[in-house]
């Protein structure tokens, strides 16, 4: 018997009530994420990309059908237990990057670590580690806003990373930087895939970011493209 | 906008950007509403009280004095009957008529004893001062059946109006007082005079007009004759009135009269009486006032969070309207506007609040009033269109103030950061360098001004000392807002919680945005702590006193002593019986008399030396042999006077004080000076020989008794209240009952002080609710994230209530330091120049220490709406919306 996939979404609808008016973000999507996959999502504007990924990363519950990740159906959650799952199963990248401005470098990468527990002693040492593998060791000190866009993003991902996630979620990683910038954070997200076998679910408007994925999964009017769903050479 | 004249854009821009805005968010507008309500209600109820206090007064001047130009009064007892006739030479200036007033006790059973004023006239000369106009009148039938009359017409003929006075326990009153207390003409009006009951009779019932309206109708008319004996001053008048005639000049009148009168017979104007005790009242009236604009001092900081909220959550429309071609000064109006109408409404409810509140106030405050100063009527006066403009002009303004800063930054908002929510991410702040020196300056400043004298006997320097002390503090709360959340950063991550530690860095961050919350907190808790420290100084200060003082075993008081003021009087066979009981060692009479002195009055008193040498003992501040010098004072033209007189009139052991007799100004050497607290006012007292020799034998207004050793205080008290019997009403108080009265007084009298502090710190509570709000608004992204990164809804609510903690802590410490500074100002300067009175510096540590704890948990209270708003904007679009 082959093993279950990490990631599996079943016919998934997401609809959202404003007044009178129904929006159906997500119609019907099905989909399934393996261990180590990494896996573009692509589409227009207000395609339902971002809250697919919501509702990947544990961010939200669907209207109807299953999310399940490793196993645990995330639609059956609670408040606290969806807190609990995104604390230690899932990783975010967000194109704003969303460090806290309060914090340093250093301390926003613990702070994962420290929510969920882990005492400051051990928690530094690991965020220590991941900073420098993400090329900012000279910046462990740093306000978020003394940091170049680049550094943030890459900052943004050991932050997403450190408590060791199953799954990283990325909403348009490059989207707020310049392109030389862009191609360092995609290399990252590549190779960091390779290295620790996490997998990779971003949504992207760009084409040479979707081109660094396995897989890249086209998505329009809440749904998925027929036939979309394709292997991108490596 | 096209088609719209820009005033009517401006309106529908106001009606859909602000008002429905308003509309929409009813708990915090409401809340900021209440605040500038509560701000203004504190200062129009303050100004309500102290003008009820004062307008007793001057109501029952300016009604009783009438259509009187100049009087003539004598200094102590009044004016001897038997001078009258060598005055008979002012009737070529006018009309001439001699006055008594006085005192009286009406007590029904469920109502709280009401002071009466009793005016004694001589009817046939007082026509043409006063008009009285009865509503309803009766002569008795058994006095005269042939001419028994009675009616309502109210034109009697002076001729009736004497018949209905002939009988001297006749009386005519007020309806305003009768009617509600169910008293008809016919009806026996029981009342007390010193300690004597006397039962009169009502025969008429005044309009309320004229006379009548005094401390709310509580007016009693009565022939001279019949007043001098029911107030037992026989052969005194109290002045003798002049109604000038037409064409002569009342300055040149008053000149030549003063010239002519003989020594201790003086002429005055009715107003002066007036402004006497309006002086005597400054200093009192000025204190409460400056407590009742902190309140609205800490309501502005509410006008400030509101506005700055207002302006935080709504970037991103500002930028769209910046974008959309509105100028920045009509964004700056708008915001102003927004103020301006949560004021106009605040001032409004403030107004209506503050009548309310008043009838509070003035019951908290009249105990004091009538205690220490003059009776004044029970009841706040009506709003008056003053109040109103005080009301808007005090509450509207100052919210635009405090509304500019944040409409400034609105202002500035940058159009497309704004929109696209870039321009949110607060920067770390910055040592304030600035402020830190602005305080620092203000502090200096603040320990100078306490260096100087009062201007006009009114610590204005004090107050301004005070004020320079608040803002230095306030200007200093940015370094220490600074200071703390930087040191205790590191720690905090090592020992605490990580809730708790992200609170810390929170704090932090947002020292600019706190610093001004914070700081009207501060302030409002470091008056508390200054006025609990002071008040605390002068309670234990009294309990000493007393504890020195009141040596005597028991102490007598005429009947009508409370409400009645302390020119009630112990009748002579009621000093004789206590003097004469057995149980009975000595006793020292005291008895007094006010004076005008410069431009404020003075209780000039007699007492028994030689005994209060022997038994009892004054705590003396001057000279080193006090008691030698009252020793020598006896029978001598000396006095002992009160602490207060002599740092109010700037004079000095064996210095003279010339003091007006019946014969004369007199001068009186000051043989030593003691502590009083009694009283703010002067009071100056000699032996009961030279009393007696200056103002006459007069009645006894107390007794201090002392026991013979071994005798049971409290049966001694139920003897000598067996031997004076049923015919006398007196107060017989033993030295502990004294002692809990005189604390029970001390506190009712500042009662009104905390009930002022509280509303302050109610206020600011609901103000660093506010902030923190602004604070989570501001955060809503960082909010988002930390939900995103695995922080839980607890966790979210514990660190916003954490930064509550934190933010109450702060606000305490810092208001506890400033507290103890001012509380320094308050006892050594402002309290000094108003009162007079030295108080011993003393700590309440126990009730700082709870106030303190209360006050963190006041905070933490406050950070619960916050709390909950944290957990419902994180959601999770946020963090991703560009």
């Amino acid at each position: 018997m082959a093993p279950s996939p990490l990631l599996l979404i079943d016919n998934v609808h997401r609809t959202y009530t404003s007044g009178d008016t129904r929006v159906h973000a997500v119609a019907g999507v099905s989909l399934a994420i393996d261990a180590g996959d990494f896996v573009a999502l692509v589409g227009p504007s207000g395609c339902g990309k971002s809250t697919l990924l919501h509702l990947c990363g544990a961010m939200d519950r669907p209207t109807s059908g299953t999310v399940r990740l490793e196993s645990v159906l995330l639609s059956a959650l609670g408040d606290d237990e969806l807190t609990r799952v995104r604390r230690e199963r899932v990783g975010f990248v967000f194109q704003f990057f969303n460090l806290l401005p309060t914090l340093t470098l250093l301390e926003n990468v613990q702070l994962p670590l420290l929510l969920a527990g882990r005492r400051p002693a051990a928690a530094a040492p690991a965020a220590r580690a991941l900073l420098e593998r993400v090329g900012l060791a000279a910046r462990l000190r740093h306000y978020p806003q003394q940091l170049s866009g680049g550094e943030l993003q890459r900052g943004a991902m050991a932050r997403a990373l450190v408590h060791g996630p199953a799954l990283l979620v990325a909403d348009e990683p490059t989207g707020n930087l310049d392109s030389e910038n862009g191609r360092l954070v995609v290399e990252l997200l590549r190779d960091l895939n390779r290295e620790t076998g996490i997998a990779v679910l971003l949504a992207t408007h760009a084409p040479e970011v979707a081109a660094a994925a396995h897989r890249v999964v086209r998505m329009r009017d809440g749904r998925v493209d027929a036939g979309s769903r394709s292997d991108a050479a490596l | 906008m096209a088609g719209l004249t820009p005033a009517a854009g401006a309106m529908r821009l106001f009606r859909w950007f602000i008002v429905r805005r308003i509309a929409h968010e009813p708990l915090r507008s409401g809340l900021t509403a209440l605040g500038i309500a509560l701000g203004v209600a504190v200062v129009v109820a303050i100004q309500l009280t102290n003008a009820s206090s004062l307008a007793g007064f001057e109501t029952a001047l300016n009604t009783v004095s009438g259509r009187t130009s100049l009087e003539i009064v004598s200094a102590g007892p009044g004016v001897d009957e038997l001078r009258l006739p060598a005055l008979g030479w002012l009737r070529a200036y006018g009309e001439v008529s001699p006055v008594i007033e006085g005192d009286l006790v009406y007590r029904q059973a469920g109502r709280p004893p009401e002071t009466l004023r009793l005016l004694g006239v001589d009817v046939l000369r007082d026509q043409p001062f006063r008009d009285y106009n009865l509503l309803e009148w009766g002569v008795a039938p058994k006095r005269d059946a042939a001419r028994a009359t009675s009616g309502t017409k109210p034109d009697l003929r002076t001729t009736e109006f004497l018949g209905l006075l002939l009988d001297p326990a006749s009386a005519i009153v007020a309806a305003r007082f009768a009617v509600p207390r169910g008293l008809g003409v016919g009806a026996t009006l029981p009342v007390n005079v010193g300690d004597r009951t006397l039962q009169l009779t009502i025969r008429g019932l005044l309009k309320d007009e004229g006379p009548a309206r005094v401390l709310d109708g509580r007016f009693v008319l009565m022939d001279i004759a019949a007043a001098q004996q029911a107030l037992d001053r026989y052969g005194r008048v109290d002045r003798v009135e002049i109604r000038l005639a037409p064409g002569i000049n009342i300055d040149t009148a008053e000149t030549e009269i003063a010239g002519r009168l003989p020594p201790g017979l003086t002429v005055e104007r009715p107003a002066q009486r007036g402004r006497q005790v309006e002086r005597m009242l400054a200093a009192f009236h000025l204190n409460l006032t400056a407590l009742s604009y902190i309140a609205l001092l800490v309501g502005l900081f509410l006008v400030y969070n509101t506005v700055s909220v207002s302006v935080l959550s709504r970037r991103g429309e500002i930028g769209t309207l910046r974008g959309l071609g509105v100028t920045r000064g009509r964004v700056r109006t708008l915001f102003l506007a927004e103020a301006a109408a949560l004021a106009t409404i605040g001032s409004a409810a403030g107004l209506l609040i503050g009548r309310l509140l008043a009838n509070a106030t003035v019951a908290l405050t009249s105990t004091t009033v009538s205690a220490l100063y003059i009776a004044t009527a029970a009841a706040p006066p009506a709003l008056a269109w003053q109040h109103v403009v005080l009301a808007f002009a005090t509450g509207v303004p100052l919210s635009l103030l405090a509304a500019l800063v944040p409409a400034l930054e609105a202002s500035r908002v940058a159009p497309m950061a704004a929109m696209r929510g870039a321009d949110q991410v607060e920067a770390r702040a910055r040592f304030p360098r600035h402020s830190l020196w602005t305080g620092a300056a203000l502090l200096a400043a603040g320990g100078w001004l306490a260096t100087l004298g009062p201007v006009d006997d009114l610590p204005l320097f004090g107050y301004a000392s005070a004020i320079a002390i608040v803002f230095g503090a306030s200007f200093l709360v940015p370094s220490i807002l600074f200071a703390v959340a930087h040191t205790v950063e590191q720690p905090a991550r090592r020992l605490l919680n990580v809730e708790d530690w992200l609170a810390v860095t929170n704090l932090a961050a947002a020292v600019p945005r706190l610093s001004i919350s914070v700081a009207a907190l501060a302030v409002s808790l470091s008056m508390m702590v200054a006025v609990s420290v002071m008040i605390g100084s002068f309670r234990e200060t009294v309990i000493y006193w007393v504890g020195q003082t009141l040596q005597a075993d028991l102490f007598v008081s005429p009947g009508a002593r409370r409400g009645g003021g302390a020119e009630q009087t112990l009748s002579p066979d009621v000093v004789r019986t206590i003097a004469g009981s057995a149980d009975v060692a000595a006793i020292d009479r005291f008895t007094s008399v006010e004076v005008p002195y410069g431009d404020t009055r003075v209780r000039v008193g007699g007492a028994d030396f030689a005994v209060r040498l022997a038994h009892g003992t004054l705590l003396f501040k001057s000279p080193s042999d006090a008691r030698d010098a009252m020793r020598r004072a006896i029978g001598e033209d000396a006095v002992v006077v009160s602490e207060s007189f002599v740092i109010k009139q700037h004079i000095g052991v064996g210095e003279d004080v010339r003091l007006p007799t019946p014969d004369g100004p007199v001068p009186f050497r000051i043989a030593a000076v003691y502590y009083d607290y009694s009283s703010d006012r002067g009071v100056l007292v000699m032996d009961r020989s030279t009393f007696a020799r200056h103002y006459g034998n007069r009645t006894v207004s107390g007794l201090s008794v002392y026991l013979r050793p071994g005798t049971d205080h409290d049966a001694a008290r139920q003897r000598l209240l067996t031997e004076i019997g049923e015919t006398h009403r007196v107060f017989i108080n033993t030295n502990a009952s004294l002692r809990t009265e005189v604390l029970r007084i001390f506190d009712s009298t500042f009662a009104i002080t905390y009930a002022l502090e509280i509303i302050a710190i109610l206020v600011a509570i609901l103000g660093i609710s506010g902030t923190l709000l602004t604070l989570i608004l501001e955060r809503e992204r960082d909010l988002t994230v930390l939900r995103l990164i695995g922080t839980d809804r607890k966790q979210i609510q514990r660190m916003v209530v954490g930064e509550a903690v934190l933010i109450g802590a702060i606000s305490q410490a810092v208001g506890l330091g400033v507290g103890l500074l001012l509380s320094l100002v308050l006892i050594y300067v402002i309290n000094v120049q108003s009162f007079g009175w030295t108080i011993q510096f003393h700590l309440p540590a126990g009730f700082l220490l709870q106030a303190s704890i209360l006050m963190v948990l006041a905070t933490a209270l406050a950070g619960l709406y916050p709390a909950r708003r944290a957990q419902r904007l994180a959601t999770y679009s946020a963090a991703d919306e560009g």
